[in-house]
């Protein structure tokens, strides 16, 4: 063996090591789910991830200005493992166009509504939030809820997103 | 870095400027012999109004309510921030809401629950360890003039008496 390729393989098994002494440090260790709806009409997302998975677009709720629209979110966390001072961040954003790539920065003056709490997930912790809002501009905005926390890679942080399209 | 990862990369950063967060994070508790701090606010164009935490029962609580002055069609951004000021325990599974109810005149005594009639309603159930906090900002518009109540508070949270703050909106 090389040394060029002993090193890589040290690497690979320190990775492993590192992911077995924290099995529950994991983006995965939470389920997040994400519904929008107005009347009869409704659109849900489950958790994403950035990291390794195929990009797909995300589903589109279509709506008029000022027709009320309610977001359910809930965030759960299976794992057997405790993750401390969890960040909870659900936003709504007017962004450019459907499937914009770049999530928008939260401009105030952009921003309809935006949420954000701390807490503990023990095993089987949950926190869930129902938010009305009204959107009165035409426009596509982003509906999107992301936790994070010391044990989440910045690079593959549990969110789930859906978009709306406001028309006249 | 893929084109989704910079997307991330762009949360974070839209992240690390939120007014939102970095309020969530930076405002300190208060030290109160309460369970609950809380700050509400609501601006407008020309009016700005603040409340701070008052106890229920009984529901109207025992401060007076500020009362916020607007136009119909003015927009309008609420705003509070509610923190476990209880330094010694986590409560289970707390619902905080929030709304904006019509009300018959400033300062009734009568607590209306958000209903169908709600112009604005939300609710968050968590749990709250100590120091433990949530926050919201929203825009909203009021068309209609007439005098509503903005409340947000606790409940069940396991006490003996839970924890609010409201304004009057006077819309003309």
């Amino acid at each position: 063996m090389t040394p060029r390729i002993c090193h890589a393989a040290n690497l690979f098994w320190l990775s492993l090591s590192i992911l077995a002494v924290h099995p529950g440090q994991g983006a995965e260790d939470f389920d997040v789910a994400l519904t929008v709806k107005h009347g009869k009409e409704s659109q849900t997302a489950r958790f994403e991830s950035v990291a390794g998975r195929p990009a797909h677009a995300r589903a589109v709720l279509r709506a008029k200005p000022a027709e009320k629209i309610q977001a359910n979110w809930t965030v759960k966390r299976p794992a057997k493992s405790v993750a401390e001072d969890v960040l909870v961040h659900f936003f709504v954003v007017r962004e450019s166009k459907l499937g914009q790539k770049e999530v928008p920065k939260l401009a105030p003056e952009q921003v309809i509504v935006e949420s954000a709490l701390t807490m503990d997930f023990p095993e089987n912790g949950a926190a869930n939030a129902q938010i009305s809002f009204e959107v009165l501009n035409p426009g596509f905005y982003l509906v999107r809820i992301e936790t994070s926390h010391t044990g989440t890679s910045e690079l593959d942080p549990p969110f789930a997103a859906l978009e709306l399209e406001v028309t006249p | 870095m893929n084109e989704r990862n910079v997307g991330h990369a762009a949360s974070i950063k839209s992240k690390a400027v939120s007014f939102l967060i970095g309020l969530l994070v930076l405002l300190p508790g208060a030290s109160l012999a309460e369970h609950y701090d809380i700050t509400l606010t609501v601006e407008g164009q020309q009016d700005k109004a603040e409340a701070s935490s008052d106890d229920s029962p009984p529901a109207e609580g025992f401060k007076k309510r500020p009362v916020f002055r607007g136009k119909a069609g003015e927009p309008l951004v609420v705003q509070f921030f509610l923190t476990n000021v209880n330094p010694h325990e986590t409560t289970k599974q707390v619902t905080i809401q929030y709304y904006v109810m019509p009300v018959e005149k400033v300062g009734q005594k009568e607590v209306p629950s958000p209903g169908p009639a709600a112009l604005l309603h939300g609710s968050f159930v968590m749990d709250f360890k100590p120091k433990g906090r949530v926050g919201l900002r929203q825009q909203f518009r009021i068309e209609k003039p007439g005098i509503y109540l903005l409340r947000v508070e606790s409940v069940h949270s396991q006490s003996d008496h839970e924890h609010f703050s409201a304004i009057d909106l006077q819309i003309e």
